[in-house]
């Protein structure tokens, strides 16, 4: 027997939470939560972009393995061919298969992508949420901080840490998350600050729930709604700096292959003619930058709609 | 206001101090000798050499030199370069820097706003079907992706533009193309979203009820609401082009200070990247400095309340 209203005993937070994070089990999902869920499956680009999140996830995790080959195999009797049914996207001036490269390169860009967000999310919502949350002069400090760092130019503070330290995967991530986290700082004391004024939480507040409590159930979760479009935001971006450090030479190191190598290495077939080289890094790049930007635009638009436009 | 830009000016400089700082720690940072890679340098010339670039006073002492030179307006000397006074170098290399920079940003801000208004008056048709077209293609493909693809149309395949290197007009067109794309994407779309807005504003409609013309409305009225957002992107689209002028100018081969700012990070010339560091920030404050000044003469909302930021 279900009861009359499933989610009348579910506490206030947990009907907050459910509003605007991940969708929970659709029966007992409250009315407010289906409305986004609808808005964003209306939204078809944002749609489109969440199905070639999936397909770019399933192919790095299983591309590479579909071809005999390992992406760094050399092989000198099968330089630059073009593609074929044995090289499906040719090979490059080694004799290394493109495809297995490519998938490679995926994992490289995704892995870069959801590590530098994951972690500018977390530093980001523990630096404002204590920021929000304290209020007064702890703020101010905290802000002050951030504002100061705010004015360095991402990219250029991103080369120079990795001059410091030294070309590499984990740098890279290291390099970006050391100034990417405060634009999610700060998004977070934004919106810690304005739910705290709310009468609920006003109200937890007076009969003495601790602040650490405060945050952890109601101020962090009723933020979520902007802090997953930031979080969906930020991939790309990571993915662009990445390709773009590791283009100019400053990247991951040889012989793993990234978009951002690939195509740098593949410059030269302009002139020689072997395009294949450049284009698969280049197209799939590109789609992945515009499957990120495309479904958190399309998830802003459903948990705001407002901006919708 | 005046005090407001005070305050901002001085926040500026006090970024501006921690960047050099931060830039200078960083740099003394790296393990090993600049020198030392040198193999046959006899132990007496290292020694020399260190003497001459000062290394081998504490870094105190270091850091108090440099300062007091960077506030003399000396940029000091490079280790590597075939020009020594990085004064120079930063004389020769930024009219070119500047020239393709403030052209790709007129280009991204006078396309970007004639593309989005267009696409507003347009609403659901064709213009606006061509600006959406044009936003999702500025912001999936990547600057050195859309250079290398406009080198291979308009420099290899139509022979039509020079491939690279600088001189006259004509070497500026493919670069100043690829490095505003991105930002006219961005601008076009925040354009568009907030013409739409101030179009459905109620003045608008009074104004077009009471007889006036639907071109003046336009220009003098909505579009002075609409362009607000758009100059206070400004500031982040300046930092855009700053960055991608880093890997622009290193594709086509321009002798502008992003080339040699990312020469100086693999030639390992502490002295350059440390300038780098400094002019590309001096640039971009400033930049953003201008931003606040033109929204604060825009917005008469913020003339008297004094500035919110």
């Amino acid at each position: 027997m279900m009861p009359a209203h499933p989610t009348e005993a579910a506490p206030p937070p947990e009907l907050f939470r459910s509003r605007i994070g991940p969708a929970p089990a659709p029966p007992a999902a409250p009315l407010a939560e289906w409305h986004a869920l609808r808005r964003l499956r209306a939204h078809r680009l944002g749609l489109a972009g969440l199905v070639m999140i999936g397909l770019l996830t399933i192919m790095a995790v299983v591309g590479p393995s579909l071809v005999p080959y390992a992406y760094d195999e050399q092989n000198m009797l099968e330089t630059n061919e073009p593609p074929s049914a044995r090289h499906w996207f040719g090979t490059d001036d080694f004799g290394r298969d493109v495809f297995a490269r490519t998938w490679v390169g995926a994992r490289i860009s995704l892995f870069v992508g959801f590590s530098a967000a994951l972690l500018d999310l977390l530093i980001g919502v523990v630096y404002g949420g204590i920021s929000g949350a304290s209020g007064g002069s702890v703020d101010l400090a905290m802000m002050r901080v951030v504002d100061l760092l705010y004015g360095i130019p991402h990219l250029l503070s991103t080369i120079l840490f990795m001059v410091v330290l030294g070309p590499g995967l984990f740098t890279i991530i290291v390099a970006m998350v050391a100034t990417g986290w405060l634009g999610m700082a700060r998004l977070v004391r934004g919106q810690v600050l304005l739910l705290k004024e709310l009468d609920y939480v006003q109200a937890a507040h007076a009969l003495g729930v601790p602040l650490s409590r405060l945050l952890a159930r109601h101020l962090i979760p009723n933020t979520m709604g902007p802090i997953l479009v930031n979080l969906t935001l930020t991939i790309p971006t990571a993915i662009f700096t990445e390709a773009t450090l590791s283009f100019l030479g400053l990247g991951v190191p040889l012989p793993l292959a990234s978009w951002g190598t690939m195509t740098a290495e593949g410059l030269v077939t302009l002139l020689t003619g072997q395009t294949w080289r450049l284009f698969f890094p280049a197209v799939f790049i590109s789609l992945t930058m515009f499957a990120f930007n495309a479904f958190g635009d399309g998830l802003r638009d459903a948990l705001d709609p407002r901006l919708r436009r | 206001m005046a005090a407001y830009l005070l305050r901002r000016l001085l926040a500026s400089l006090l970024t501006l101090w921690v960047i050099v700082t931060l830039t200078f720690v960083l740099m003394h940072a790296i393990p090993g000798d600049p020198f030392l890679t040198e193999a046959r340098l006899s132990p007496q010339a290292v020694r020399n050499l260190r003497t001459y670039y000062g290394l081998d006073r504490p870094l105190s002492v270091q850091y108090a030199t440099y300062v007091g030179n960077l506030l003399r307006g000396d940029l000091g000397r490079s280790l590597r370069s075939e020009v020594r006074d990085i004064n120079r170098i930063v004389r020769e290399g930024l009219p070119v820097s500047a020239l393709l920079g403030a052209q790709a940003l007129l280009l991204a801000i006078v396309g970007g706003v004639t593309l989005g208004v267009l696409a507003a008056l347009g609403h659901n048709r064709w213009p606006d079907h061509l600006s959406i077209g044009v936003a999702i293609i500025g912001i999936s493909v990547p600057s050195f992706i859309l250079a290398t693809l406009l080198i291979d149309v308009f420099a290899v395949k139509l022979a039509v533009l020079p491939v690279s290197l600088w001189g006259t007009w004509r070497h500026t067109v493919l670069p100043t193309v690829s490095l505003a794309l991105t930002p006219l994407a961005y601008v076009a779309r925040l354009t568009r979203s907030s013409m739409l807005e101030e179009l459905s504003q109620d003045y608008v409609k009074a104004a077009l009820t009471r007889g006036l013309s639907r071109g003046r409305v336009i220009v003098r009225h909505a579009l002075r609401g609409a362009l607000l957002p758009v100059v206070t992107v400004l500031g982040p689209i300046t930092a855009g082009v700053l960055a991608g002028s880093f890997i622009i100018e290193n594709i086509f081969g321009i002798p502008g200070i992003g080339k040699i700012f990312v020469l100086s990070i693999s030639d390992r010339d502490y002295p350059l990247i440390l300038s780098g560091a400094v002019v590309y920030s001096v640039l971009l404050l400033l930049a953003n400095l201008l931003v606040d000044v033109g929204y604060t003469i825009l917005d008469p909302r913020i003339r008297i309340a004094g500035g919110s930021r």
